[in-house]
């Protein structure tokens, strides 16, 4: 159930960039079919080509998404949350807000002065 | 769990289709495999974990070539024949992280997350460092308006 990628083809921009939703192999236990989901983000950089020499770059982040169980004919998606990472904006957010706000604080005042 | 590991790689790479092979495997990390563990029986659960894939990886080829001056004036190295040379090399950085632990047994499914506490920690040192820039910036502000 994995899709299979096909070969890099040389693109008419030297940047690619590619998001998937790929299947992983079904398991079967109890009655369920449970198919685990991922989602990848593909980015290539084929730039800097002569014929004295090439510069190449490639990046995948891969992530789990959820998992897609089937029972008869009920289907049901389980996701799977990723804590840490959502922990982490949350408190980057809380930071970018404190650093923002004597700012517009200031300003307000200045305004309200005037 | 999949074969990859946090850290740093360098490879050699002698001629660009040996270079442009290490730029495909890349697409191997793309797959599902890459995230998901192949399940574990132990008793009446069945185990699969989940992980998060990040990988990087860069490379460089340089070729160049020309005759050699020779020991008298106008003649070349190695009977005026031309020398080509070339090298390249590549490094790339692998991190992965586990996300979820999945749990299938009598009860059902069950989905636990897994939290990684040093970068919560790290995230939340930051906002406490922003929150004491923000306290300092208003009393300064408020020194200045009196």
């Amino acid at each position: 159930m994995t899709t299979e990628l096909g070969p890099l083809q040389q693109p008419a921009s030297p940047l690619v960039w590619q998001r998937q939703i790929n299947a992983g192999s079904p398991v079967e236990r109890q009655g369920w079919r449970i198919t685990p989901q991922s989602e990848s983000i593909s980015l290539h950089w084929m730039g800097g080509r002569s014929p004295f020499g090439s510069l190449r770059a490639g990046l995948v982040y891969n992530r789990p998404t959820g998992l897609l169980l089937e029972h008869k004919e009920t289907t049901e998606f389980i996701p799977i949350p990723d804590v840490t990472r959502l922990a982490q904006i949350s408190l980057w957010a809380l930071a970018l807000l404190f650093l923002l706000l004597p700012g517009f604080v200031n300003r307000r005042r200045k305004t309200g002065n005037g | 769990m999949n074969e990859l590991n946090n850290g740093f790689f360098a490879n050699t790479v002698k001629n660009q289709s040996e270079a442009f092979d290490l730029l495909q495997s890349l697409s191997q990390t793309a797959r599902s495999s890459a995230v998901y563990s192949e399940p574990v029986e132990k008793g009446d659960y069945t185990l699969i974990t989940a992980a998060e894939v990040s990988v990087g990886l860069g490379y460089g080829y340089g070729a160049g070539g020309g005759s050699a001056p020779g020991k008298s004036e106008g003649e070349t190295a190695e009977g005026g024949a031309t020398q080509e040379f070339g090298g390249g090399g590549g490094g790339g950085a692998v991190l992965s992280r586990p996300v979820a632990a999945i749990a299938i047994g009598p009860k059902g499914i069950e989905v636990e997350p897994i939290m990684d506490v040093t970068k919560v920690a790290l995230a939340f040192f930051t906002m406490v460092g922003s929150f004491f820039m923000m306290l300092g910036r208003m009393r300064r502000a408020s020194r200045e308006s009196e």
